[in-house]
């Protein structure tokens, strides 16, 4: 048979001009809808602008109209997914039967598709774009006042560029998956629970790095939505920023038309078995299982509740926005010290994390937060012997005794008034009516170096300066909501000290107070994640264990 | 397992070939090692019940479906990994109705597949529109199964392939319909040369066009033989015994059917006609005829059949 002359391949030049015009033809009913709804602005808008002229409003400062309300980008950002989806109805993988039975590479094919659509898309944006700008001009012109921010080409360019990056995304799912409105909602649950989930556990860090997807500089928010807006110090005013437009367009558009690549490689087959029922026979067949495990869990968690202690997290922010007449004076600066724009860096250096520590002397840390009064006016000398130490103060209040953990004999001794431990370099003198309040009793505390706590407060802090915004937002967790406030307002004190030293003025918005709940590890928080844990193990187990049986069933 | 009946074509130049074709979905087992064999020029008949694999047979032939082992070629490409090239030269009618693009007018529809086939020929296309009395201004979401099997008719037929796949084309045809299209069907086999392969569980409808059939039953091959072979070997023997004959058992497996009233027996044989009336003979019957089975009968008998008898 293969002597038989075969029939020859379409050209796919002729294939991509079939797609474009079987494409142009089924979204003809949506692009009659934009058409009807860009006429009916276009008559609110006029009608609008008369009225604004004849009722002569002088003090009108923009025209009824407003090109740059920024309210563009995300509706073709949803105009696009709603396309894609459209494009894509009634054709789910397991219905493109006569889609993959063209003499075409189905990857190709489906790509030429996608392409296809894209082309009519921004074509569609495009006049949207154009009859948006003739109704801004006309509301102008009847108006007699300018647009106020007509001059920035780039807000032409976003709603294109984020109909892209929104087509290719959700194109990615209407290629790919069975039930695309489900997957594109799934990922988004996904995402939000993930983000509550890292807050509530108080993975800080973690929780900032999955945000910055979001809202980062090139976070999907910048590129969907258009947030690329930044501060024009010059001006003084919040222009768009062409590198995040760019970077967040190409990282997210990079990413979509991969998802498409891989989407349009998949084969959807009729799935024939048990797949309706699935979760509830492997659940309905496993209940003690799952009772089960969810039970551990539970009281692993009760256990959990007992050990963990609870951290607070005090939040601070900070002015950091320079003034016009200093601006000169910090970019001459700049070059010499290096720290201007880089409050983190500040933070970290021994001018502020050093300074409050030995201030705080938060390098004693009591076993007990309630015996932090204690050590009130605890200092050290140049040399001194890190180690955990027990004060013994007796029943009356006036005599105590001092000793390392690691040492059973007493080190040191004395009457209130007295100045304890001096042979280990402590420089500490309770005084004598806070003695007697501790008549008694035993108070442990740990004595390490100033560096050490300064390296570990440095590692609670968190510091967030979003991309466009003046201010610092700052936060320190510590299991002692007291100190956590007080220390954190000690930092911001600094800082701003330390930029007055500098020559430049800042000044704390917000000043910490002390929290009322732990953001992590309270009872109510391990707890309950043990048992999503418990529930999701459970879960997992039923399905392995369904799973097992089926298959020894059909072995 | 080895069939009793012949399954053997590969003498025969092939347009369709497999080789331990096996699909599974799941734990279910839809294809069991087929090693179907469809000569070239030939119209095949692949019967069997519903649920027998006979779609799943030719979806894994134009690719819409990949096999879990097994090779199979289709003119002598891979079906798989030329599955471009099949398609340009396969005319293809699936078994089911609604088969994408219900939005566009029939008209359009055919406007777009020509698109795709650059050996489409329209004047060809439009006869077969007259002939098969397509509505063209019609959405092809609202076409009935007839009508909608009709424009699938056109499509598989105008660019003269050289392979026509059909899965259950008379489905849903009014028989004045059912008679219009086998007429067009018998010419266009007059006019091109092509090879048929004909899925159906109605052997009577088409049963004056094939010349080679295959009968399937669970997911596996039965049997594979031309028409003429089966009409030949396959017969049913109408013969006298005496009393409490015991003679049948000669024929083992062979003996596919037996009825009749005590002394007067008829059998359906596969076998040699003049071995199997010597056998007979010498086991005490007397043969007083022997005639061949209607395709239909054939395949009714063969799909009747006990399992074990495999």
């Amino acid at each position: 048979m293969t002597s038989v002359a075969l029939h020859a391949l379409p050209r796919w030049r002729t294939v991509a001009r079939e797609q474009l015009r079987a494409v142009g033809l089924r979204s003809r009913v949506g692009g009659l809808a934009l058409i009807t709804l860009l006429g009916v602005l276009m008559v609110l808008v006029v009608r609008a602008s008369l009225r604004a002229r004849s009722l002569e409003v002088s003090r009108l400062a923009s025209p009824t109209f407003d090109i740059e309300s920024g309210a563009w980008t995300p509706v073709a950002a949803v105009v696009a997914v709603l396309f894609a989806f459209a494009m894509w109805r009634e054709e789910d993988p397991d219905r493109r039967s006569y889609h993959w039975m063209m003499p075409v590479a189905p990857h190709v094919h489906t790509l030429t598709r996608v392409l296809a659509g894209w082309v009519w898309l921004l074509a569609a944006t495009a006049v949207s774009l154009a009859t948006v700008a003739s109704i801004a001009a006309l509301s102008s012109m009847i108006t007699g006042r300018p647009q106020p921010n007509a001059g920035f080409a780039l807000w032409w360019m976003l709603p294109l560029t984020s109909a892209t990056v929104a087509y290719f995304l959700a194109s990615a799912a209407t290629v790919g998956t069975r039930q695309p409105i489900l997957w594109v909602f799934g990922v988004i649950l996904l995402y939000s629970s993930s983000l509550l989930g890292l807050e509530v556990l108080g993975y800080r860090d973690t929780h900032d790095v999955v945000r910055a997807a979001l809202t980062g500089d090139y976070g999907i928010t910048a590129a969907l939505a258009g947030d690329i807006e930044r501060m024009d110090t010059a001006q003084l005013r919040m222009v768009p920023s062409l590198q995040r437009w760019f970077g967040a367009s190409i990282v997210w558009g990079g990413l979509g038309v991969l998802l498409v690549v891989t989407a349009s490689y998949r084969r959807a087959e009729p799935t024939v078995i048990h797949e309706h029922g699935l979760f509830r026979r492997a659940i309905v067949g496993h209940t003690r299982l799952v009772a089960s495990v969810i039970a551990l869990s539970a009281a692993a968690g009760v256990v959990a509740t007992r050990v963990a202690r609870p951290e607070y997290e005090a939040r601070a922010t900070i002015w950091n926005e320079p003034r016009p007449t200093e601006r000169m004076a910090m970019e001459i600066r700049s070059a010499r010290t290096q720290v201007v724009g880089e409050p983190r860096a500040l933070f970290a250096s021994s001018r502020i994390v050093d300074t409050v520590v030995r201030r705080l002397a938060l390098y004693v840390r009591p076993d007990n937060a309630a015996d932090t009064s204690l050590l009130r006016n605890f200092s050290i000398a140049d040399r001194f012997m890190p180690a955990d130490f027990r004060l013994a103060v007796d029943d009356r209040g006036t005599r105590w005794s001092l000793r390392a953990v690691d040492n059973r004999q007493i080190s040191d001794s004395g009457v209130a008034g007295d100045s304890v431990g001096r042979d280990y370099g402590l420089r500490w003198r309770p005084e004598p009516a806070m003695l007697a309040r501790f008549a008694g009793r035993e108070v442990g505390f740990s004595l390490g170096t100033p560096r050490l706590a300064a390296v570990d407060l440095f590692a609670r802090l968190s510091i967030v300066q979003p991309a466009s915004r003046a201010f610092l937002q700052l936060a320190l967790s510590d299991p002692d909501p007291q100190r956590a406030a007080r220390t954190l307002n000690a930092l911001t004190s600094a800082y701003v000290e330390e930029m007055h030293r500098r020559g430049m003025t800042r000044s704390v918005l917000d000043s910490a107070v002390a929290p009322a709940l732990p953001y992590k590890n309270s009872s109510a928080q391990v707890l309950s994640t043990w048992l999503i844990a418990g529930v999701v193990v459970s879960i997992g187990l039923a399905f392995a264990a369904s799973a097992l049986e089926e298959r020894m069933q059909h072995a | 397992m080895t069939s009793p009946f012949p399954v053997d074509l590969s003498s025969s130049e092939l347009a369709v070939s497999t080789s331990e074709l096996s699909k599974s979905f799941g734990s279910r087992r839809a294809l069991d090692n087929i090693a179907l064999q469809v000569p070239t020029g030939a119209v095949y008949l692949l019967v069997g019940p519903n649920g027998a694999g006979k779609s799943t047979t030719l979806r894994i032939l134009v690719d819409l479906i990949r096999p879990t082992g097994g090779v199979a070629r289709v003119l002598g490409l891979d079906a798989q990994k030329q599955a471009a090239l099949v398609h340009a030269n396969v005319g293809y009618v699936p078994d089911q109705a609604n088969w994408g693009h219900g939005w566009m007018r029939t008209g359009r529809l055919l406007e777009h597949h020509e698109a795709f086939f650059p050996s489409w020929d329209p004047s060809y296309a439009a006869q077969l529109c007259r002939t098969f009395d397509i509505e063209l201004g019609a959405k092809v979401s609202t076409l009935s199964k007839g009508q909608a099997r009709r424009v699938h008719f056109v499509m598989a037929l105008a660019h003269r392939p050289q392979l026509l796949l059909l899965d259950e084309p008379m489905d849903g045809l009014d028989p004045v319909m059912r008679d219009v299209i086998l007429g067009a069907l018998v010419e266009h086999l007059a006019d091109v040369p092509t090879t048929v392969l004909l899925s159906t569980h109605h052997v009577a409808e088409v049963e004056q066009l094939a010349d080679h059939i295959g009968v399937m039953r669970d997911g596996e091959l039965w049997a594979q033989v031309p028409v003429a072979d089966m009409r030949r070997d396959l017969l049913r023997y109408r013969a006298e015994v005496p009393a409490d004959w015991q003679g049948a058992s000669l024929f083992g497996d062979a003996v596919l059917r037996r009825a009749g009233t005590r002394n007067e027996v008829e059998w359906t044989i596969w076998g040699e006609q003049s071995f199997v009336a010597e056998q007979l003979a010498t086991a005490g019957a007397t043969v007083r005829d022997a005639a061949p089975l209607s395709l239909e009968e054939a395949t009714l008998t063969l799909l009747n059949l006990n399992k074990s008898v495999r």
